[in-house]
């Protein structure tokens, strides 16, 4: 075990930004917790261990509705935790820790006094995270259309209405960079930028674990959720959740939302779509591009550390493509029917386990002598059954079956002749 | 002294004919009927008709449990042969599967008692229609088309679906069954009335067989015609193909059923009144009518008394609805969407209504002073959302959350 002088502890909080692969991350790491210990990184969690996004809520006073309990208490809980780990690093990873004003950073840093508090901004470019942002809130039960949300968060006079107050909170760097630089020094808050699309996953891996001190090349282990990749979604899913959004009219609240269709609908709909390509109109890639090179000269002017390159940051020419809603109707029609069908059979096996499909043994309480018969007769039925099902495959049996049914017509008929 | 003889009144179908709409008044009804000397069965603690025609046939749904089943058919004989009201009637349209052994089976079990068969008859163009969308909501797969070429062709009767349609739907061969198990002027041939007759007129028709006033019934109050319409059905059966019978028949059932069919009926509500009911293709008029023809000829020639008009048999051929299957992508597409959101919202309220764990709160373990802070955090946080929800509706908020945001960060 090293020593454990304030220098070497440290702590490092990834405060996303969010739609950068975080939720890979986040997986990655959480799958891999007994390997990043063995190089003396504490990631907590686990089944016994503090839920980072709790702790985090908490720290913000966040309730989300439906789960209000479980939140109180849970930030002191972590540091607690923290403080009491072995391990000289530790590393907390949530994006909404980006959202954090100063006062709540200062919170934050505060939680560690006995760690040198380090900082991780993982950075996409803006373009791709204008469209994932989009897709997001598809995914969070807002209705916007693509096109709708694009120029209102192009319009400088509605930037402090949703949704572009709820896209620039999270996206403007420079602004979450002042927030941190208000609670950690400057030289502790590190930049990793997220490589361009066709890289390889693993170099964000990485690039992370170039700052934090883990080899990227340890954690072998794979994430079992079903989700865990996040990935990119197709127009049609995008589409026909949006459309779904507008009639559900927030009906469920954020927990059931979440529930039912973060963590099944979508992740089976994305399990069957192809995403394509998608992108940004050439209009929408300029204007874009203004705002991401302002983002990068900010970043550079301050003088942060940065891991990767910051021309990755600024969406290029080749960005331009479809729009991410543009889906034909077959497409979306293809896209909802295995919705339903996938959320159908969910349904149908969540009614199953319950007790609503047990067998009702009150009712067959009284059979005094009834049941032997009873038996014989489910037999024959079942036998009979498996005949007329053989009937519909094979040629033999379907005329054989053919011949019994003329039969039975023609006594019907000569006895109706008779009478 | 002499006795009365117990008078039994087996309505044995057919399928299609407006059984769940009797069986619904019935039910509800099962005092007034007591009162008119009518026993009706499956009250509290009583067997149910479903359940005892099954036990007859050693017929066991998948999934129902075979417990629920077994025993039943001998517990409604009895509970019959118990009872101290002078007619009893049974109502499930399964019975009219029965082979003759089976009919007399199920006649023998009520002793000497005075059997009556009450079988209600419809226009064969509307059962066929009917008879497609149950199999389209039983998980069936075929289009209209497939089906009724199957129905039509004398050659593909012993092969599903047309095996299940007729031994359903062929009255002539019904009749002969229960003809030779009770005597031809017990077994009672009901019409179903028109589209458009009186309501009520086929519950009349029926108490004048079993010797109940239909006019002293009420209807149940939640008495809801799930009517699917034909985009609805289309979209099933699109689904069906998608599930690939990975659900066993109860489950399906309980899904389908309970609860994608009233949401597609609710949703097809605003679709123009009857445009998307189901109308018979030209191609089957022919077919239909032949068959139709079949039918009323076998009636006359059994010799079985008939109540209401045989000509209500006769197919009507209308311009009204649409026929199967004629149905656009979108409106498809609309159909999907809305059922997608309406189960998401059965599914989420199941779910919600099964949390529980959720509600062991860690937090309780947290010291007060810890409970204290977070307390605060979670009204600061409040306040903040509310204040943020105002500035999206109010110009002078939001003015001010606009200041907010840029001070935010250059205190």
């Amino acid at each position: 075990m090293p020593d454990m002088d304030a220098g070497s502890r440290r702590i490092f909080l990834h405060v996303g930004l969010y739609k950068t692969g975080t939720t890979f991350l986040q997986n990655l790491w959480r799958a891999n917790r007994g390997r990043l210990a063995q190089q003396g990184v504490y990631y907590p969690g686990g089944r016994d261990g503090p839920v980072q996004i709790f702790a985090v809520s908490d720290l913000f006073g966040r309730r989300p509705r439906g789960g209000e309990d479980r939140i109180e208490g849970r930030w002191d809980e972590l540091t607690e935790a923290v403080g009491a780990s072995p391990h000289p690093v530790t590393l907390i990873s949530d994006e909404s820790l980006s959202l954090a004003t100063v006062g709540e950073a200062r919170r934050a840093a505060a939680g560690f006094t006995d760690r040198e508090v380090h900082v991780v901004v993982t950075v996409r470019d803006l373009g791709r995270a204008l469209v994932s942002s989009w897709q997001e809130s598809v995914k969070s039960d807002e209705t916007w259309t693509w096109q709708d949300f694009v120029d209102r968060v192009r319009d400088p006079a509605v930037r402090n209405q949703f949704p572009a107050r709820s896209f620039w909170i999270r996206q403007d760097l420079t602004a979450v960079l002042e927030s941190w630089q208000a609670a950690v020094p400057r030289e502790r808050i590190h930049v990793v930028t997220v490589p361009p699309p066709g890289a390889p996953k693993d170099l964000l891996v990485e690039r992370v674990g170039e700052v934090v001190g883990y080899d990227a090349a340890n954690l072998t282990e794979t994430p079992t959720s079903e989700s865990w990749d996040n990935r990119a979604m197709a127009a049609a899913d995008a589409e026909v959740l949006r459309r779904f959004n507008q009639i559900l009219d927030h009906r469920l609240n954020e927990r059931q939302y979440h529930r039912i269709v973060k963590r099944i609908l979508a992740p089976r709909l994305a399990q069957h779509g192809n995403p394509g390509r998608v992108g940004l109109s050439p209009d929408d890639r300029a204007w874009v591009a203004v705002e991401a090179r302002r983002i990068v000269d900010d970043l550079t002017a301050g003088g942060y550390q940065v891991v990767g390159d910051v021309s990755d940051l600024i969406p290029a020419e080749s960005q331009t493509g479809p729009r991410p809603d543009a889906a034909t109707t077959d497409e979306k029609l293809d896209a909802a029917l295995h919705g339903l069908a996938e959320l159908a059979e969910e349904y149908a096996t969540l009614w199953w386990d319950g007790s609503g499909a047990r067998p009702d043994s009150s009712r067959s309480a009284d059979r005094r002598g009834g049941g032997w018969r009873s038996r014989i007769r489910a037999t024959r039925f079942r036998t009979k059954r498996g005949l007329l099902s053989l009937a519909d495959r094979s040629r033999v049996a379907a005329g054989a079956l053919n011949g019994y049914v003329r039969l039975r017509e023609a006594r019907r008929r000569r006895a109706a002749s008779r009478s | 002294m002499p006795v009365t003889k117990r008078r039994v009144v087996l309505h044995i179908g057919l399928h299609k004919t407006g059984t769940t709409y009797i069986q619904g008044v019935l039910r509800a009804n099962r005092e007034r009927l007591a009162s008119s000397g009518v026993l009706y069965p499956g009250g509290k603690g009583q067997p149910s008709h479903t359940f005892a025609v099954y036990d007859l046939f050693g017929r066991r749904p998948r999934g129902t449990g075979d417990d629920r089943i077994t025993g039943q058919w001998e517990s409604m004989t009895r509970l019959i042969a118990e009872s101290d009201l002078p007619t009893a009637m049974l109502s499930e349209e399964a019975t009219s599967l029965a082979s003759a052994a089976q009919a007399k089976k199920a006649a023998r079990s009520f002793g000497d008692a005075d059997m009556q068969v009450v079988v209600t008859v419809r226009d064969l163009g509307r059962v066929a229609l009917s008879a497609w969308q149950e199999d389209v909501k039983t998980d069936e797969l075929w289009t209209w088309r497939e089906y009724a070429d199957a129905l039509a062709d004398d050659a593909a009767r012993a092969k599903a679906p047309a095996r299940g349609f007729w031994l359903r739907q062929d009255v002539p061969a019904i009749l002969d069954v229960w003809t030779r198990v009770v005597p031809a002027d017990h077994v009672h041939v009901v019409t179903v009335p028109p589209v458009g007759s009186e309501p009520g007129e086929l519950l009349r028709r029926v108490g004048s067989v079993v010797g109940f006033d239909a006019g002293a019934l009420v209807e149940p109050e939640s008495w809801d015609n799930v009517s699917v319409g034909a985009t609805g059905t289309e979209l099933l059966r699109q689904m069906n193909q998608r599930l690939h019978r990975q659900l066993n028949q109860r489950q399906y059932h309980d899904v389908v059923e309970s609860d994608l069919a009233p949401i597609l009926a609710a949703a097809g509500v605003s679709t123009a009144a009857g445009a998307d009911r189901l109308r018979l293709p030209e191609a089957d008029h022919a077919w239909v009518t032949r068959e139709a023809d079949r039918m009323i000829e076998g009636i006359q020639a059994c010799g079985v008394p008939v109540v209401g008009d045989l000509a209500d048999l006769r197919p009507r051929f209308d311009d009204s609805g649409r026929p199967p299957g004629e149905v656009t992508d979108d409106e498809l597409l609309d159909a999907a969407i809305d059922a997608l959101a309406g189960l998401t919202e059965r599914f989420a309220r199941a779910k919600w209504r099964r949390r529980g764990r959720d509600s062991d709160a860690i937090g309780d373990a947290a010291p007060t002073g810890a409970r204290v802070g977070s307390a605060t955090r979670s009204a600061w946080f409040r306040g903040k959302r509310a204040a943020v929800n105002l500035a999206d509706r109010n110009p002078v908020a939001e003015k001010a959350l606009g200041a907010y945001l840029r001070r935010r960060n250059r205190h």
